[in-house]
């Protein structure tokens, strides 16, 4: 299976590339190896069979998370990274799915 | 020219691929990042601003003949070559003065909390260059400096403001708590508000379309890949360039607009150190305190509305941008109004006829505004040297956004006096804004209550 955590918002640039750039700090400080990769929620659908790890911004649709469950992609809610609530612990079980 | 005023000179003289750079780098080193990190930030930096100048002419390349063709086949001129937001933002960020925004941001923010004027935090660090584009917009027009600053200043609290008022209609839409935008572009919800209110009186209007049907059905319409390919191949039509030609223009357009997105999340890779820093640094000084958290828009971007009428106003821009007498601007890599959408979505709660009306009514206000800020960008541009521009060309940004403040400001610290006057009546109509959102049911339990009467 595919090996890459994605996250995606509205263009693919600002939100998005936030997240992205946090989640790869705390990897690199965690010595965790894992790629990680800003992406356009536009062409979402696209996007997940070369996923393993989707980080959103805005809930997606119910279709894009049937498919996302389909391909055994793992789905977290990508807000906390910016607000600081819930950081830890939605970071702690992104890291877990790392590991598997 | 004394040594020091000549060695600032040679600096800026260097050009903003290698000038912004060395800023950033120095920021990096005051604010204790690694060597390393620092230098790769800055790096980053030289190399969005380099490849966003290589797609910008690349796409200048393939238009600028094609809207010359349009131009002799129709008559219809439009040679403003469309940059959208992530053109305007790079060039942005080459003024001198762009950075300076961060500290005003920061510290206005800190005020108005700590004297409780408003309960957000705006934490998007990535939108400091809207303030800076709104200082450059005033002060290129005003000739004033301090005006400059002090409309961004303005702008700063205005999206507080925002961020106050939406946020309990933010949270019933995205269920999210405590989240809310304060992205300058909502301000389309001011001049829209006395529209809405006659909207209420209309029956029809009362009603909630399903919308997540419709999206799935068009929204291979919104890639970038897509957009371009259309709007290259109608080009090429209306140019007489005939079918291969036309095709491969749509190629190059569909380039052009898949490459943007990818170059500015480099910018946003190398601010993005910087950006979290600050953002980091606010969110502990408030953290015993309950206060909303002000974002970029993407927040909202789960709901189909915004996405269904992004798609359906495409048409219509197009179409107006090829008959209103005067405008001189084809929307190509700024097509999309995410101003027209989600100013709408929040103004309207997610109504989609509402917002579809707001948006032909609304789309020549931002094709007007492009024009007028054609001289600008383009003059933004050729002093920084963030692009190349030819000789006589023009660029600019078809979806500027919170056109109707920052050009109304910008005329009214000229002196103009029906410019003063509107600004007067803008902010008016923002308080009432402010307001009605307040008082205003939020949007999930909005439209059905009416339908019982």
């Amino acid at each position: 299976m595919a090996k890459k955590l994605i996250v995606a918002c509205g263009s693919g640039v600002a939100t998005s590339t936030t997240i992205a750039e946090k989640i790869k700090n705390k990897f690199e400080n965690d010595n965790i190896d894992y790629p990680v990769e800003a992406v356009d929620y536009k062409s979402i659908t696209n996007e997940l069979p070369s996923a393993s790890i989707y980080v959103y911004i805005a809930k997606p649709d119910q279709e894009v998370l049937d498919q996302a469950e389909k391909l055994g992609v793992s789905v977290f809610p990508g807000i906390p990274f910016l607000t600081g609530m819930g950081l830890e612990d939605t970071y702690e079980k992104i890291v877990e799915v790392t590991k598997k | 020219m004394g040594a020091f005023e000549s060695t600032i000179q040679w600096v800026l003289n260097l050009g903003s691929a290698v000038f912004v750079p060395i800023i950033i780098f120095i920021i990096g080193i005051i604010a204790k990042m690694p060597l390393k990190r620092a230098f790769i930030s800055a790096l980053t930096l030289g190399v969005a601003f380099t490849g966003m100048n290589l797609v910008i002419e690349f796409m200048s390349n393939a238009v600028a003949p094609a809207s010359e063709a349009l131009a002799l086949n129709t008559g219809i001129s439009l040679p403003a070559l469309d940059l959208g937001w992530t053109g305007a933002a790079s060039i942005t960020w080459s003024w001198v003065y762009a950075f300076v925004f961060f500290a005003i941001q920061i510290v206005i923010n800190i005020i108005m909390l700590t004297l409780n004027w408003t309960k957000t935090l705006n934490v998007d660090m990535w939108n400091v260059w809207g303030k800076a584009l709104t200082a450059y917009l005033v002060y290129f027009v005003s000739g004033q400096l301090w005006a400059g600053f002090l409309v961004a200043g303005i702008q700063v609290i205005v999206e507080l403001k925002l961020g106050d008022m939406f946020q309990k209609h933010i949270e019933d839409l995205t269920n999210i708590p405590l989240v809310t935008v304060t992205h300058p572009m909502i301000l389309s919800a001011v001049l829209m508000l006395p529209i809405n209110k006659l909207m209420d009186k209309v029956p029809f209007l009362n009603k909630k379309a399903n919308t997540d049907a419709l999206r799935k059905k068009i929204g291979i319409f919104s890639e970038n890949s897509v957009m371009g390919f259309l709007i290259g191949l109608l080009l090429g039509f209306a140019g007489a360039y005939g079918l291969s030609g036309s095709l491969n223009l749509a190629i190059q357009v569909g380039t052009a607009m898949t490459l943007f997105p990818m170059i500015s999340k480099l910018f946003m890779q190398s601010l993005s150190p910087l950006a979290d820093a600050m953002s980091e640094f606010m969110k502990k000084r408030f953290k015993d305190r309950e206060v909303f958290i002000g974002m970029d828009w993407p927040v909202l971007a789960g709901r189909s509305e915004i996405w269904v009428t992004l798609i359906l106003i495409v048409p219509v821009f197009i179409g107006f941008s090829l008959f209103l007498p005067g405008n001189i601007v084809l929307p190509i890599a700024g097509v999309l109004n995410y101003s027209i959408a989600v100013g709408g979505l929040l103004l309207t709660g997610g109504n989609l006829y509402r917002m579809l009306i707001l948006g032909v009514l609304f789309t020549p206000l931002y094709l007007y505004s492009a024009t007028y800020f054609a001289p600008i960008l383009t003059g933004l541009a050729n002093t920084t040297g963030a692009v190349e521009v030819d000789e006589g060309g023009l660029i600019t940004w078809s979806t500027i956004e919170a056109p109707e403040f920052r050009i109304m400001f910008a005329e009214a610290f000229k002196g103009n006096w029906l410019a003063i006057g509107g600004a007067a009546i803008f902010i008016a109509l923002y308080v009432w804004l402010y307001k009605v959102m307040n008082a205003e049911k939020i949007p999930s339990e909005r439209y059905e209550a009416i339908n019982e009467k």
